[in-house]
């Protein structure tokens, strides 16, 4: 499935557009979508440290399947307030 | 009953005078306590000109309203609370937090709360402008990690 995953925080920086396209497997887990954000990305990688990836609900823990439709967005460590 | 709390993230300036009369509307509370954070001109040694915030605003929102639920539910409070996107110029409040209660150790109680769990679970981004002209996203809270409340 392709899903995209928006960009926020310094992940803005990793890329030319604020969104990212993956191809994921149907089911694909948060871990398989991480590994393959972390290939798509090449040389910036390592602006995922610590980064999560969530829904427009919720944040998506490991073993959890992306959802195969709806907001998907990988973000950096918070910094609010 | 939980008391009643009003949550907003938004682009505009940021008025604590609304917040406060949102929250003290009811009779029956002795104390309102609030909270500005604004822009400061320093940072670890570097004069600070602006800041940009960014944020994932739906989930923003969500969990901005669940961590005014914990607070109104936890201290009895009325809780009020709204953060800014966007470029930010100094003095310039980012978050505004006022909360009502009877009784004047909750409603303090719960504007610290509401600010430590922004700092750790609010999805937003805080980017400093700097007076030579470079810029940097500040490091923050993983969201990855399991947080305190």
């Amino acid at each position: 499935m392709k899903r995209c995953v928006e960009l926020y925080g310094r992940l803005r920086d990793a890329a030319p557009e604020p969104v990212v396209e993956l191809e994921l497997n149907e089911g694909a887990t948060v871990e398989e979508a991480m590994a393959t954000l972390r290939s798509a990305l090449g040389a910036k990688a390592s602006l995922l440290e610590g980064a999560a990836l969530a829904t427009g609900d919720a944040v998506l823990r490991g073993g959890e399947r992306i959802p195969s439709e709806g907001r998907l967005a990988v973000l950096p460590p918070v910094c609010g307030g | 009953m939980t008391p009643p709390v009003f949550t907003e993230i938004t682009e505009r300036h940021l008025r604590l005078e609304e917040l406060v009369d949102l929250v003290a509307a009811g009779s029956a509370n002795g104390a309102v306590a609030s909270f500005l954070g604004v822009v400061r001109d320093h940072h670890e040694g570097r004069r600070v000109v602006g800041v940009t915030y960014d944020g994932f605003k739906p989930l923003a929102e969500k969990t901005l309203a669940a961590i005014a639920r914990e607070a109104a539910e936890k201290f009895e409070t009325s809780v009020a609370v709204t953060h800014r996107l966007g470029r930010l110029e100094l003095r310039e409040a980012s978050v505004a937090i006022a909360c009502a209660s009877a009784h004047r150790a909750a409603a303090f109680d719960a504007c610290r709360y509401v600010i430590e769990q922004v700092k750790v679970r609010l999805p937003v981004f805080k980017k400093e402008h700097y007076a030579e002209g470079k810029d940097a996203w500040l490091a923050g809270c993983s969201l990855s990690l399991p947080i305190k409340r």
